[in-house]
């Protein structure tokens, strides 16, 4: 298997900032509220990021696309404690084994990542931007 | 005397063809040591339950999840629990980038031979020390 550890955490911020460029008040409110907040993805790359402050829906296959695998079905679970760092455990589905990652994250530099200019400017582009991966991989750990 | 001998006979034929005692970690090393990406296709049945089985071996990223054991570069630990025909094995061990890895797999009997049912890869955040396994379902996610 190709899939590294590093890779599934940088798709958990690329799905991070795909809803926030959906939405991104809802998407800071889900995120930056205390407690937990969920976001699983089905068969057909729907998203949904849930909490106490609503849902978002919106499409995850963009980040998706671009792991070496098929990915069938995603679950991650964030919990914020009272500051910015947020833990997560992520399950990743593919047609014959299951992958879990887990880690934590400062969330208000991940939503700075996604609303900086490097961020909406690799939106702009098409294939993986190389600065933006680093950076994510460096927030989201190794 | 007659009845004695032959039901002594019985159950020792009874005993022969039931399904023996198994290490599940043994048939995990057997699947680990014999299965390659030359082979994969042919010795697949042999390790893989017939949920598991793809329906095409084409794909070669399912033909590579079917080597997840690749994933692992040492094994250093493991615990089993089997009840009836059904169990699980837990692999500690380190990654290829010597990071903490554990494999969970559910077993079960399939035309008697203990065969792979489910595999979940766990990257660990840090090393641990395997506990006994209680309860087959702790390995899975929910």
């Amino acid at each position: 298997m190709d899939v590294k550890r590093a890779e599934l955490k940088v798709t958990i911020a690329k799905l991070v900032e795909l809803a926030y460029s959906t939405d991104n008040d809802l998407t800071v409110k889900l995120m930056a509220k205390s407690g937990s907040t969920k976001l699983t993805i089905d068969q057909n790359g729907k998203a949904t990021l849930s909490g106490a402050a609503g849902n978002l829906t919106f499409s995850g296959s963009p980040a998706l696309e671009q792991i070496g695998a098929n990915i069938k079905r995603v679950s991650i679970s964030f919990t914020r404690g009272s500051d910015n760092n947020v833990k997560y455990t992520a399950t990743f589905s593919l047609e014959i084994i299951s992958m879990s990652v887990s880690g934590e994250f400062d969330i208000e530099a991940l939503i700075l990542s996604c609303s900086g200019l490097l961020c909406r400017a690799a939106s702009a582009m098409k294939g993986r931007n190389q600065a933006l991966e680093h950076q994510y991989q460096q927030i989201m750990g190794n | 005397m007659k009845y004695l001998v032959s039901a002594a006979a019985l159950l020792v034929l009874l005993g022969c063809t039931a399904t023996k005692p198994v290490s599940l970690y043994q048939t995990y090393t057997d699947y680990s040591n014999q299965m390659n990406a030359e082979n994969v296709e042919q010795l697949a049945p042999a390790y893989f339950s017939s949920n598991l089985l793809p329906q095409s071996f084409s794909d070669t990223s399912v033909t590579q999840q079917l080597l997840f054991k690749n994933m692992m570069a040492k094994p250093s630990q493991h615990q089993e629990l089997v009840t009836g025909n059904i169990g699980c094995l837990a692999v500690l061990g380190r990654d290829n980038e010597q990071q903490p890895l554990q494999f969970n797999l559910a077993y079960r009997v399939e035309n008697d031979s203990w065969l792979i049912d489910q595999v979940h890869v766990v990257f660990l955040e840090q090393s641990i020390e395997l506990q006994p396994i209680t309860n087959c379902t702790e390995l899975f996610p929910g």
